[in-house]
């Protein structure tokens, strides 16, 4: 399985049941990550992809996904047992956040393989890494 | 009173189906999604001292994090409305449906606002504050938000960590949601005085997205305007260098906070007066503080899932919904999930 994970600077992830933020750019960055595997989501994410041909709607996506799909994670948990890749991205913004993202990448096990910025097209810097377990 | 409209160039058919959508909205419920996540929350107090360094959460969330709107609030239509200064001179309630109608432009610049002296402006300098100085004149609405700039019914005297802790990020989230949806989001901001002071105690911010129902942007939350390291008297404004006499101002009642005093790991140092030492820890007769293995009674904190003994003064401050009796072994309480309190159970 290949997680993807969109956390803010300070590593939140949800406030309030909400995803802190959106970035169309991202996702469309994220579909062309997933092209020809299959990209898993809850139900709660499959609305940011609607209409794409590889979108598995799953209520548990992490546990669903095989080895060379994707899946994007946002309100459901994650396992790394079947985790050989993570695409980390940064917002670069401070956002509120009552869950986090309990993920240290390396400490984990995984090296970062490529880090790359692009503009989104509401957020003026978005970072990814690339992390491949080791 | 300021209240100019936008957006009025939208799209009449779109307006349409909206109002049609408002409509069917006739009573504002909380805004629930089909999920369930133990959120972390955030610790209230009434007036208690912080002794050490505070390192605790800028707001908590009011009346479990769901705004106050009505539904006869509810608009698409882009507005902004400046609460006239009281009798006191302080800033009132600012409301507005936010929307990229009232967003700065591009490439807008922000005007000077320092010709505005807010309420209890009574600025200090602090080499331990980002910025040398205590006070920001903090925009009740943001900036990025309505690019208001010196506008006296917009700007209190806050703390940088109210502003940039505190307010910020709640803007932040709403002003890229805002523009990534083009949607509108219902935006009230209050600032909270303690009787006659000069200063808030806080701000109270609601939000909730129009178009989408809340499924976006929904939350009720108070600010601290507090600043770590330092105490101030709220009624003038006035601050020194904390001597351990730090405190948090009172959030009261009508607004209901969600969550409860709750230092145990806030506070570096911890208190010295509510230790194990007079309740006895490790009893073996039912009483309070027990070892694993052993029957003792303990407080509960329900929403921060923390473990208290009865003596400790966080049991005390906690609110009455939040607080829960437990009387049994603390290991069933710890494979709950329940952490013990860092001050009276380290």
């Amino acid at each position: 399985m290949r997680l993807i994970v969109c956390v803010d600077e300070r590593g939140g992830l949800l406030f309030n049941k909400r995803r802190q933020s959106r970035d169309r750019v991202l996702n469309m960055r994220i579909l062309e990550l997933s092209q020809g595997a299959r990209l898993l989501v809850s139900p709660y994410s499959a609305k940011l992809f609607e209409g794409a041909d590889n979108l598995v709607i799953s209520e548990e996506p992490s546990k669903e996904a095989g080895a060379l799909d994707f899946y994007f994670m946002e309100d459901k948990g994650y396992s790394l047992s079947d985790c050989e890749e993570i695409y980390l991205f940064n917002w670069n913004r401070h956002y509120p956040s009552d869950v986090k993202l309990d993920l240290d990448c390396k400490k984990a096990g995984f090296r970062l393989e490529s880090t790359r910025e692009f503009a989104g097209s509401s957020h003026e810097k978005i970072t990814e890494e690339h992390y491949v377990k080791e | 009173m300021k209240n100019t409209f936008h957006g009025l160039q939208k799209g009449a058919t779109r307006f349409s189906l909206l109002c049609l959508l408002l409509s069917l909205l006739l009573i504002f419920t909380a805004c629930e999604l089909p999920f369930d996540f133990s959120g972390l929350g955030g610790g209230g107090n009434d007036g208690t001292t912080i002794e050490g360094t505070y390192d605790g959460p800028a707001f908590v969330t009011l009346n479990e994090n769901t705004p106050t709107f009505t539904a006869g609030e509810l608009t698409v239509v882009a507005y902004e409305t400046y609460g006239s200064l009281d009798s006191l001179g302080r800033c009132t309630t600012v409301i507005a449906c936010c929307g990229q109608e009232l967003m700065p432009a591009k490439d807008e610049k922000r005007g000077s606002i320092s010709s505005v002296k807010p309420s209890g402006w009574v600025q200090a300098p602090y080499d331990f504050v980002d910025g040398g100085f205590l006070y920001n004149r903090c925009h009740l609405i943001g900036w990025q938000l309505t690019a208001e700039n010196a506008n006296k019914k917009n700007l209190i005297t806050g703390t940088k960590y109210l502003n940039i802790e505190g307010m910020l990020p709640f803007e932040n989230m709403i002003a890229d949601y805002i523009r990534e949806t083009d949607n509108h989001v219902m935006y009230r901001v209050t600032p909270i005085y303690n009787g006659n002071n000069l200063l808030p105690s806080g701000v109270q911010m609601e939000a909730y997205s129009v178009e989408d129902e809340g499924d976006g942007i929904c939350f009720n939350i108070f600010c601290y305007n507090i600043q770590p390291g330092v105490t101030i008297d709220y009624a003038t404004g006035k601050s020194h260098a904390s001597n351990g006499d730090m405190k948090l101002p009172a959030i009261p009642d009508a607004l209901k906070p969600d969550s409860v005093p709750d230092f145990s790991t806030d506070v570096g140092g911890g208190s010295a007066d509510s230790g194990n030492t007079e309740t006895g820890g490790g009893s073996t007769e039912g009483g309070a503080g027990g070892e694993a293995g052993q029957t003792a009674t303990y407080i509960l904190n329900t929403n921060t899932k923390r473990i208290h003994l009865p003596s400790c003064s966080s049991a005390a401050d906690m609110a009455e919904h939040n607080k829960k009796e437990h009387t049994g072994d603390i290991t069933e309480l710890l494979a709950q999930g329940y952490r013990t309190c860092g001050v009276c159970m380290k």
